[in-house]
């Protein structure tokens, strides 16, 4: 009995070292390259062109964040990412990237392959940032120098974050375009970016949306065209809206922060005829008034919620006609939402329903709320 | 041979964890997608009769487990027949969950490692388990549910903001066929695989025990996978049908202020805990089951054998993934059938009818 | 790979047999040795990398032939 004891606990002991001391893959930070944003090209020889940017931490008494970026090619995606090994001979490690930068000629041939390896792979991480290139190189946007982190494309991935206080972009991860490029009735949009001269430099601006028929690129909308598109989606937290107002003839500008927006798109059939009804409750605060009209008192605030209300259902107007005339794609959900709410309806209409989109009526109701005026509680005041 | 005793509570856990066990990282129902959750509910119902049939057949032979009852009532030849057979379902079973667990830990966390190594640790833990016996199997279950409970519950609320309500609508928009199928599938697996249990309730104190320890184990489990799914139709979507281990992602998606994120090795462990009891249930019945038919005093000695050969098999069923999946929601339902229902009814009636005889004669 | 195996049954023949033979079980003996060799072969095919037909397969392909997919 003592001897098989003994004999237990010494296997034990050993197994523990064995097992407790080290693990089968162990991986050092030092031996890995974190990627912090990647930008996919077409390639030149081969068929993509992967820009990555790598964050390097450096630490030896303050540790310091660098970034660099490299280029490799390959046939598919991870071929090209595993090919980074024969340029810098570490691995590339995929779990803290924040943005995948997708340039405009790969995105006009289709989304699904990048897609698919970022939700197949186990260290790739669906919840990141995806934004497209307007001008034609996605790693120009990468190399920028960046300004306020070091690394470019962390500053891209506050950029897309802090946009709920902006709203001229779609903001997008990876997962949400996945499920909007499967289910049916709603078309991929994804956010849009491109570089814009400033202080004699050009640097990348995300503003505006991508939009995709199936997964294939086919256009762009601009940043008044994106806010339209986030009411009608129920996908906007705030902004800003300046509004002309327009009172004895003279118009002056009046900025509004949006504080709460709440949208109903409810679909109402009748006698197979299929309408969508917009309703929008936006909760705003005067922010600036550029002038001396008196748009806080109740007269000139009823003008003044009018106005509002007037200017953003043309806005969300024109751009369902846009969309329906230019692009055919059911980019705000009406189809989901059918789907959702009359599920007879949508059977009926379910395999036409890029034809059907196209000529349905969107009735829009706006209801714009002021709820303050900030700090002020009268516009300033010019005296002669 | 001292006798073995767990109380009701042990036995709830028990129960409770080897439900949960792998159900909570596969998932139910895919086929229905949104209405996977309907298709739980509907596993649910189709599983409380025949719970109410293996609760009946354990409270009728109080103090006899599984290969007791088989050999008291079919006849020896005929009983040990079917006893081989439960004991190859309950080795088969106990593979195909470590293999899961192999298989998660290599899709998820280390695909370089050999999958024989993550099963070898978890089938080697369950062999110490089994050998020391089922109380400390039911122990270790008791101290280990509400801790588990408790990380289930805190992601469930961690996950309210990612839920997307509209996910689930439209209801039954696929027909009731797939709910059907879904719920099948979900009765199959996990609900009736408590089967094996009617091999552990010999242990129980009362009679009228397997009654409550079935019901409020079934119900918890039930209730919590039911939870479980709507979350995770509500944060993935059309993604769901997609996945191999729908709850890892749906769980790796919350971030609460960019502080609290990459959580998903909370389910991990919660599988870890459920597969560990899963595994221990099953290789415990199959022992008993070997004792009994080779008419051994104990079954400890054959505890360590048997669990090496229910890892290597666990090794060689499966060639990859996609087979295990084909697998879990095709084959299996079909495959368990007979040893969920069809046994269970026979061995019930012919139960009663042997107990009715020996109530007459007394 | 093959010796490792070999040391772990060596190991595990010592812990298990030894007491085994020495209380006179002789059921439980016979028992464990069936199902030891049973394993220590499955363990050594194992370990040369033999490949061994698994059962899901045919059971499978019943149960499609019957059901339908």
């Amino acid at each position: 009995m003592k001897r098989t004891r003994m004999l237990s606990l010494v296997i034990m002991s050993i197994l523990n070292i064995l097992l407790l001391a080290g693990c089968w893959n162990y991986r050092e930070v030092d031996q890995l390259s974190i990627v912090a944003g990647v930008a996919i090209d077409k390639g030149i020889h081969e068929k993509y062109s992967l820009s990555v940017e790598i964050a390097e931490i450096s630490g030896e008494k303050e540790s310091e964040t660098k970034s660099k970026t490299i280029t490799v090619e390959g046939k598919t995606i991870f071929d090209a990412a595993r090919n980074a090994i024969s340029f810098m001979g570490k691995k590339l490690y995929w779990s803290h990237a924040k943005v995948v930068i997708v340039s405009r000629e790969v995105a006009e041939t289709g989304l699904v392959d990048i897609l698919d390896w970022y939700n197949r792979d186990a260290e790739t991480r669906g919840d990141i940032h995806i934004l497209v290139s307007k001008g034609e190189s996605a790693k120009e946007i990468l190399s920028r120098k960046s300004t306020t982190e070091k690394v470019k494309s962390f500053e891209i991935d506050k950029m897309m974050e802090n946009q709920k206080a902006l709203s001229k972009t779609s903001p997008i991860e990876i997962w949400e375009i996945t499920n909007e490029l499967a289910a049916k009735g709603v078309g991929a949009i994804s956010a849009a970016v491109d570089l814009e001269k400033s202080d004699g430099e050009e640097v990348p601006r995300v503003l505006g949306t991508a939009v995709f028929k199936g997964n294939k690129l086919i256009g762009f909308l601009d940043a008044d065209e994106t806010k339209a598109l986030l009411f009608i989606r129920n996908k906007l937290d705030g902004g800003i809206l300046a509004e002309d107002i327009q009172m004895n003839g003279i118009v002056e500008s009046v900025s509004l922060e949006i504080f709460k927006s709440k949208t109903k798109v409810q679909p109402v059939v009748s006698n197979e005829e299929i309408k969508m009804k917009v309703s929008v409750e936006t909760t705003v605060a005067i922010d600036e008034i550029e002038g001396t009209f008196n748009v806080i008192e109740d007269e000139g605030r009823k003008k003044l919620e009018k106005f509002a209300e007037e200017s953003l259902k043309s806005q969300m107007e024109n751009l369902i006609k846009k969309v329906q005339l230019e692009y055919g794609v059911d980019i705000f959900g009406f189809g989901t939402k059918l789907r959702e709410e009359k599920p007879k309806a949508w059977e009926s209409v379910s395999s036409e329903w890029a034809n059907v989109f196209k000529d349905i009526k969107v009735d829009v109701n706006v209801k714009v709320h002021v709820k303050n005026s900030a700090m002020l509680s009268k516009p300033l005041e010019v005296g002669d | 041979m001292y006798k073995e005793q767990i109380t009701d509570r042990e036995a709830i856990s028990m129960l409770l964890l080897f439900v949960i066990g792998s159900t909570l990282i596969i998932g139910i129902g895919g086929d229905a997608k949104n209405d996977a959750w309907i298709a739980g509910i509907a596993g649910i119902l189709m599983a409380l009769p025949i719970i109410l049939v293996y609760s009946r057949i354990s409270s009728l032979f109080p103090g006899k487990d599984l290969f007791d009852i088989l050999t008291s009532i079919l006849g020896k030849v005929f009983g040990k027949t079917v006893a081989v057979l439960y004991i190859w379902y309950a080795f088969h079973l106990g593979a195909l969950v470590i293999r899961n667990f192999g298989e998660f830990i290599n899709t998820v966390a280390m695909p370089e490692t050999p999958m024989l190594v993550p099963m070898l640790c978890l089938g080697l833990v369950c062999i110490v388990a089994v050998r020391a016996g089922i109380e400390v199997l039911g122990r270790i279950s008791t101290y280990l549910v509400f801790p588990l409970m408790a990380i289930i519950m805190i992601v469930q609320i961690l996950a309210i903001p990612e839920l997307k309500p509209n996910y689930i609508k439209p209801f039954l928009s696929q027909g009731i066929m797939p709910i059907l199928k879904g719920g099948f599938s979900a009765f199959a697996f996990p609900f009736a695989e408590t089967i094996l249990f009617i091999a552990v309730f010999f242990s129980l104190k009362t009679k009228r025990s397997p009654y409550k320890v079935y019901f409020s184990g079934l119900s918890i489990a039930g209730v919590l996978i039911l939870l479980l799914t709507i979350r995770n139709i509500m944060v993935l979507g059309d993604l769901l049908g997609r996945l191999y281990f729908p709850s890892h992602v749906a769980v790796s998606r919350i971030n609460i202020g960019n502080f609290l994120e990459r959580i998903e090795v909370s389910v991990a462990f919660v599988f870890i805990v459920g597969a560990f009891v899963k595994t221990g249930v099953c290789l415990f019945a199959a022992c008993r089951g070997i004792g009994k038919v080779f008419n051994l005093t104990d079954y400890k000695p054959i505890v360590i054998q048997t669990g090496l050969l229910m890892i290597y098999f666990s090794y060689i069923v499966y060639d990859s993934i996609m087979e295990m999946r084909n697998w879990a929601f095709k084959v299996y339902p079909y495959y368990a059938f007979p040893f969920q229902v069809i046994l269970p009814l026979v061995i019930w009636i012919a139960a009663e009818i042997k107990t009715r005889k020996k109530a007459k004669q007394c | 790979m093959i010796f490792l195996v070999l040391i772990v049954y060596a190991v595990l023949i010592l812990y298990e047999f030894i007491p085994l033979y020495k209380q006179k079980q002789w059921p439980e003996f016979a028992a464990n040795a069936v199902l030891g060799v049973l394993s220590l072969t499955v363990a050594i095919l194992l370990s040369v990398e033999v490949k061994i037909p698994s059962p899901s397969k045919p059971i499978s392909n019943v149960i499609t032939s019957v059901f339908g997919k």
